[in-house]
């Protein structure tokens, strides 16, 4: 049996969530992290020009999933961030990463930061959910907030609508890209009002929750199942505070504050089978060994007892283990066969997974530019925590 | 004068030999004609419907390539070419050979080499623009919707019981050459990529004519709707769960699936299929989603007394255990009967105390019998409290395979004493035999190993009170194999029919899968996983189960007839090489 891969597109979720369209897909590849839930995918459309020149037009932002051999769980779920329509030499390009349809600018004031009131473009944000940029313009000697303000409304002026691009030479061939981004990111498209006030952790987080401006557009925010309590601790009155952060960096930043001893995760669940609602969970992540591999065989990840997994169901946060090397080797410290898994990216035409360790040995670099303006947003596919 | 009558005289010969080389050419091309090819064409388009008198068919345009006056396959002009299989594999430099993960059959490229002959050259000119015409409708099939009418050969092999059919991919008029100067002719070879297999039918065509096929042609527009009658390639009502028959086992006395025998699927690559599932409640009922998943895997267990065929829905009441529980059965003559009692019952554990409840149904399923990947659905309830409060999960063989909690379904509305409505929870995915490398008996006897594997079902009341829960059933489709769930946006219409398509019927010759109202083909449908095809040489069957909703809650209702499904399924047999029957 042959597994063909299959994308779904339904609503934009400040729209609704209804389907629309089933897409067979080519050159599918995904990327799973402990820290965040599904991450990224992109993969290629196979589509007449008629039906891909309305993708373009109107499928960035809408959400996906794709579905193999199980259609009660997709392999993956997120945005539409992008899509690339190649034809021949063009290549049109259109995308949320440059959205934003709320904006404030911050500035120093005399030594003091300050920031403007937020703007809204509603009618974008009734489509594309809330996305808020926020410009720093440097520092003021004296009141007034003529230039801030306009700045301001500049970036809501110019960029509350996906964006566009059409560089010209370079591409080759006929194509429809998909580009899209798993729901966590969307706790990064607004900063955090929440003061800490409240003690714990967990309790922090369901205020974030509770309190974003997107609501529930992507995510249920009232869902507290899983978020777990790793330690007693009074945030506010150590002196420790989220506000300035973005939901997502807050999220994040409690877990890696863990419990002291043992590694926490946050992640945006897959969707609930009967709901279809997705949620954040916050928990001690799971150290078991639940994927072996040999050497001898390839390297294929099979499940404890040996039975073979399709590459497009491993995931990660939990461990796998080498079983034909090393062995009666022992080192301080953590068994060397062993490995928990912080991320997970699938190639479906190559049928296989790449895993990412602790010990990672790519370089993620982050990128600072040279502009006087940053945009909080995510430039060469980095966040960027400068705000 | 004689260097002149010379001349005349080596022109006469050479116009001799041409005729006599190309009456041999006539000769050889016959008996292989004959031998190789009844019948050979290039068909663009499906004829109407028998009886259709205003069919939007505009009928077939069809490109002979046996037809003396016209275009003729040359002796030896085309030898179709078989099969070629692709996949990615495994390797090791540790290990010998490989291993394949998965494969695929790639298009068929065919060399087709004809003559074009005629009274003119005006008249072969024409001969290559019916070609080229073909060639373009070809390349701009379901470019738009201006052009879907499917190009395909047409082949009946010399000596085959019927034609078959490949849609073309893509055409290329190769070669165009003059010969035989003497007489009016061309050469040209037709590059034709087609798709890996053969039909029994042309692309698009009505499926419901191979069911047809030996009546000659007697049949009218009446006999071939898809959607209605019961004179069908397989036709049969099912029921919305399974039931033995507790007093003549192993029969069974309601059944969720059809069994299509290997001897009825003909070929040898898969049959594609259509299949119409019509609800019998026609007046109130709303479905919220079809399941249909197939399993073609071993053929029968048995127990030592009795030969049972393999399941998908496993009756609670079958395997609950009282002793090890704290639950009951609720015997109200509601739910599903059991082998030992034809009064229909589920079981249910009335206030469940907070904490974990471990064990408290073990179903012990043959193992090999279930040797594949599932996912599982419990049909099963929480009948008081918020969803949440109580928990369930699945657990098997000796805790190996510990799957997550999933919230127990809550449906609103009064619960009486004899439940009628289930929720779905999907309980997750596994492969049995635990460890995939072991499928056979050590003590020899093959696929048919003795003892079982363990489905312990787990509980866990959050909740701050007692609880109250029901279970009905365990449902398990297959992941191996063809399984899909089709759900429209909202609730469906009530009298539902639907049709899942994969035979390229409903979408005129295109390679694609449909799922639609049979009655409003505007409606959107969303079809996840993939429709089945049926394996040919071995039994098939389809397991079906179904959902409702009132666009709050979202149940399952067995016990009810007005939950009967029929079944109306039509098929597309394909071959790799020659058809055969």
């Amino acid at each position: 049996m042959t597994y063909p891969h299959w994308l779904h597109i339904y609503q934009k979720p400040a729209q609704g969530s209804a389907f629309i369209r089933r897409l067979p897909i080519a050159n599918y590849k995904h990327t799973i992290l402990a820290n965040g839930g599904f991450d990224k995918a992109d993969c290629q459309l196979a589509l007449p020009r008629r039906d891909a020149e309305l993708g373009i037009e109107q499928w960035v932002g809408n959400r996906a999933a794709v579905y193999v051999n199980n259609p009660a769980e997709p392999i993956w779920e997120g945005l539409i961030s992008r899509i690339r329509l190649t034809i021949g030499s063009l290549e049109f390009t259109r995308s949320l990463d440059k959205l934003y349809n709320r904006a404030t600018v911050t500035y120093t004031l005399g030594g003091t930061p300050n920031k403007t009131a937020a703007t809204n473009n509603t009618d974008s944000q009734a489509i594309y959910g809330i996305k808020e940029g926020r410009f720093e313009v440097g520092y003021k000697q004296s009141g007034g907030l003529g230039f801030a303000t306009t700045r301001r409304d500049s970036l809501l002026a110019l960029q509350a609508w996906p964006q566009n691009s059409t560089p010209i030479g370079g591409a080759s061939g006929y194509s429809l890209k998909v580009e899209m981004i798993g729901f966590y990111h969307t706790l990064s498209w607004e900063q955090t009002t929440v003061n800490s006030s409240d003690q714990n952790p967990n309790v922090v987080i369901t205020d974030i929750l509770s309190n974003l401006a997107n609501s529930n557009t992507f995510l249920d925010n009232t869902n507290t199942d899983d978020l777990n309590d790793p330690v007693s601790f009074n945030m506010h009155t150590a002196g420790w505070d989220v506000r300035g952060k973005s939901a997502w960096d807050a999220i994040q930043w409690l877990a890696e504050i863990g419990d002291g001893t043992n590694r926490w995760v946050a992640y945006v669940t897959p969707p609930d089978f009967s709901s279809g609602l997705r949620h954040v969970a916050f928990e001690q992540a799971n150290s078991d060994i639940d994927y072996i591999y040999y050497v001898r065989d390839g390297l294929r990840i099979r499940n404890r007892y040996g039975g073979i997994l399709s590459p497009w169901t491993i995931r990660p946060n939990r461990g796998i283990r080498l079983n034909d090397v090393l062995i009666g080797w022992n080192a301080p410290g953590d068994d060397p066969r062993e490995m928990y898994i912080t991320a997970v990216e699938y190639d479906a035409e190559q049928q296989n997974v790449s895993l990412r360790g602790s010990d990672d040995i790519t370089t993620e670099g982050t990128f600072q530019l040279s502009q006087q303006s940053l945009a909080y947003s995510e430039p060469f596919g980095q966040r960027q925590k400068v705000h | 004068m004689i260097s002149f009558s010379l001349n005349i005289i080596k022109q006469i010969l050479a116009w001799l030999r041409a005729q006599w080389q190309e009456l041999l050419h006539l000769i050889r091309r016959g008996e292989t004609m004959s031998e190789t090819y009844q019948e050979l064409k290039i068909v663009k388009g499906l004829p109407p419907a028998p009886g259709d008198t205003n069919s939007a068919e505009e009928g077939p345009i069809e490109l002979d390539l046996m037809t003396s006056n016209g275009l003729m396959i040359r002796p030896d002009g085309w030898r179709p070419n078989g099969l070629t299989h692709t996949s990615v594999d495994s390797s090791s430099v540790l290990v010998d050979g490989i291993r394949p993960l998965v494969g695929k059959e790639e298009p068929i490229t065919e060399m087709i080499s004809c003559t074009v002959s005629a009274e003119s050259m005006a008249a072969m000119a024409g001969r290559l623009v019916g070609l080229n015409r073909l060639i373009a409708d070809c390349h701009a099939f379901w470019e738009s919707t201006a052009q879907i009418e499917p190009v395909y050969i047409k082949w009946w092999a010399g000596g085959a019981p019927r034609a078959q059919y490949a849609l073309i991919y893509r055409m290329n008029l190769q070669a165009v050459e003059a010969s035989r100067e003497m007489i009016s002719q061309f050469d040209v070879t037709i590059e034709v990529v087609r798709e890996p297999y053969w039909r029994a039918l042309p692309p698009g065509a009505n499926p419901i004519l191979w069911h047809l096929r030996d009546r000659g042609g007697d049949y009218s527009l009446s006999d071939l709707s898809l959607v209605a009658g019961t004179d069908h390639f397989v036709y049969e009502t099912i029921q919305n769960k399974h039931e033995y028959d507790s007093t003549d086992l192993p029969e069974t006395r309601t059944q969720n699936y059809v069994t299509i025998p290997k001897e009825v699927i003909p070929g040898d690559a898969p049959a594609l299929a259509y299949i119409n599932l019509e609800l019998v409640e026609t007046a109130t009922h709303k479905v919220h989603e079809f399941y249909v998943g197939r399993t073609t895997k071993t053929k029968r267990f048995t127990d030592g007394s009795s030969d049972f065929q393999p399941l998908t829905i496993f009756n609670m009441s079958d395997f609950f255990s009282k002793s090890a529980s704290t639950g009951t059965v609720n015997d109200a003559d509601c739910g599903v009967s059991s082998r030992s009692s034809t009064t229909r019952q589920y079981i249910q554990y009335l206030n469940l105390v907070p904490g974990t409840e471990n064990d408290v149904i073990t179903l012990l399923a043959r193992p090999l019998s279930l040797r594949g990947t599932w996912a599982a659905f419990l049909r099963c309830r929480q009948t008081n409290g918020s969803a949440g409060d109580v928990k369930v999960r699945l657990r098997l063989g000796d805790s190996e395979i510990t799957l997550d909690y999933v919230d127990m379904p809550v449906l609103a509305g009064t619960v009486s004493t004899c439940v009628y409505l289930f929720g779905i929870a999907s309980m997750g995915t596994f492969t049995i035999p635990l460890h995939s490398g072991i499928s056979a008996s050590p003590d020899g006897t093959g696929l048919d190993r003795s003892g079982g594997i363990i489905i312990a079902v787990d509980l866990d009341n959050t909740a701050g009170a007692n609880r109250n829960v029901i279970f009905l059933d365990l449902v398990l489709m297959p992941l191996d194999e063809p399984f899909a769930i089709v759900r429209r946006n909202t609730d469906q219409d009530t009298g539902a029919s639907f049709y899942f398509d994969n035979s390229q019927y409903a979408s005129h010759g295109i390679d694609t899968e449909l799922a639609a109202l049979a009655t409003d083909t505007n409606v959107v449908y969303e079809l996840r996983g993939n429709l089945p095809t049926l394996v040919p040489g071995v039994d098939n069957r389809l397991n079906f189960f179904h959902t409702s909703t009132d666009n709050t809650d979202i149940w399952s209702e067995p016990d009810s007839a007005k939950n009967d499904m029929n079944i109306r399924l039509n098929i597309v047999p394909r071959w790799r090489g020659v058809i055969d029957v």
